[in-house]
C-alpha cells in the first residue's frame, strides 16, 4: 500500500481507487486508511457474491478496469511484482 | 587737457553703459532659448524621429547669429554705438533663432501631421462612412437575417428532432458495444459480471455506476489483519 499510495495520488481524479475489504467491514478499512494517512481511496466492502463472481480468492488481489469496464489488469497475492505506475498510465490512455 | 579728460570720461561712461546693456541683453537672452529648447523638446517628445531635423536647424540659426554677432562683438569695446547695434541684433537673433526653431518645429509638426492626419482622416472617413451607411444598411440586412433565422428556427426545430432521434440510438449502441465486444469474464480483456459494493456510509456502488462514471477503476481487495 505504501508503494501504491503515491501512484494513486498521482492519478487522483483520473482513476477511481477502491479499497475493498476481503473479510472485514468497510468501516474497518476506512479506519486503516485514516490511520496510515492514505488518501484518494474509497473504502468499501463486497455485497453478495462479488468476491466469488470476480474470482477473488486471496487478499491483496487487484483488479483494474478501463473506462469501458473492460478488465485491463489483475493480480493475485504474491507472484511477480507489478509495475503499478505503468498500469495506471495504461488506464488513463 | 580738460577736453581729453571729458572725452575719456564720456567714453568710459559709454563703455559702462554698453556693458550694462550687453549684460542685460545677455541676461534676457537665456530666457527665450530654454523656451526654444522646450519647444524642441516638446516636438522631440511628440516625434522622436524628427529630433534630428529639429536639432539640425538651430545650429544653422546659431551660425547665422554667430556670423552677425562675431563681427559686432569685437566692436563694442571700441565704439559704443557699435556695441549697441551689436546688442540689438544679438537680441534680435534669439528671436530669429526662436522663430527658426518655431518654424522648424512647425515644419516637424507639419511633417508629423501629414502622416497622422492622413491616417486619422482615412481611418475616420472609412470608419465613419462604414458604420453610418452600413449601420443603416445593416439594419435592414439584420432584419432580413433575423427573419431568415426565424424561418430557420423552424427548420432547426425540424432538424432537431432527427438528431434527438439519432443520438438515442447511439447511446444505446454505445452501451451495447462493450458487452458484445468484450465477453463477460474475469480475465484481462473481458467485462466482469455485475457486482456491487457497500461504502462506509452504507450507500451501494454497483458496476453499473462505475461504468456510468466512465472512468478507469482500480480495486484492491485488502485485509488489515
Amino acid at each position: 500500500m505504501r508503494t501504491l499510495n503515491p501512484i494513486i495520488t498521482e492519478y487522483a481524479g483520473q482513476v477511481d481507487f477502491y479499497l475493498v475489504s476481503f473479510s472485514e467491514t468497510a468501516t474497518a478499512l476506512d479506519g486503516y486508511i485514516a490511520e496510515n494517512g492514505y488518501a484518494n481511496m474509497t473504502a468499501t466492502q463486497p455485497v453478495g457474491s462479488m468476491l466469488r463472481d470476480l474470482r477473488i480468492v486471496s487478499q491483496s488481489s487487484m483488479l483494474a478496469m478501463d473506462a469501458n469496464s473492460i478488465i485491463t489488469f489483475r493480480k493475485g497475492y504474491g507472484g511477480r511484482s507489478a509495475d503499478f505506475g505503468a498500469e495506471f498510465a495504461r488506464l488513463v490512455q | 587737457m580738460a577736453r581729453p579728460k571729458l572725452i575719456t570720461g564720456l567714453l568710459a561712461a559709454g563703455l559702462i553703459a554698453g556693458a550694462v546693456l550687453t549684460a542685460c541683453q545677455q541676461a534676457e537672452t537665456p530666457a527665450p532659448t530654454p523656451t526654444g529648447s522646450d519647444a524642441v523638446a516638446a516636438a522631440a517628445t511628440t516625434a522622436p524621429a524628427v529630433v534630428a531635423t529639429i536639432a539640425a536647424p538651430p545650429p544653422a540659426a546659431a551660425v547665422a547669429a554667430a556670423t552677425v554677432a562675431i563681427p559686432d562683438t569685437p566692436a563694442p569695446p571700441a565704439i559704443i554705438p557699435a556695441t549697441l547695434s551689436a546688442i540689438t541684433p544679438a537680441a534680435a537673433l534669439p528671436t530669429a533663432t526662436l522663430s527658426a526653431i518655431s518654424a522648424t518645429a512647425a515644419q516637424a509638426a507639419t511633417a508629423l501631421l501629414p502622416t497622422t492626419p492622413p491616417v486619422a482622416s482615412t481611418t475616420v472617413a472609412p470608419a465613419t462612412s462604414v458604420p453610418e451607411s452600413p449601420t443603416v444598411a445593416a439594419t435592414p440586412v439584420v432584419l432580413p437575417t433575423v427573419a431568415p433565422a426565424a424561418t430557420a428556427l423552424p427548420t432547426a426545430t425540424a432538424t432537431a428532432p432527427p438528431p434527438t432521434a439519432t443520438p438515442l440510438p447511439a447511446p444505446t449502441a454505445t452501451t451495447a458495444p462493450p458487452t458484445p465486444s468484450a465477453p463477460e469474464g474475469t480475465s484481462v480483456g473481458e467485462t466482469p459480471p455485475a457486482f456491487a459494493m457497500l461504502r462506509v456510509d452504507g450507500s451501494e456502488l454497483t458496476s453499473g455506476d462505475l461504468a456510468a462514471a466512465g472512468r478507469p477503476v482500480f480495486m484492491m481487495y485488502f485485509a488489515t489483519w
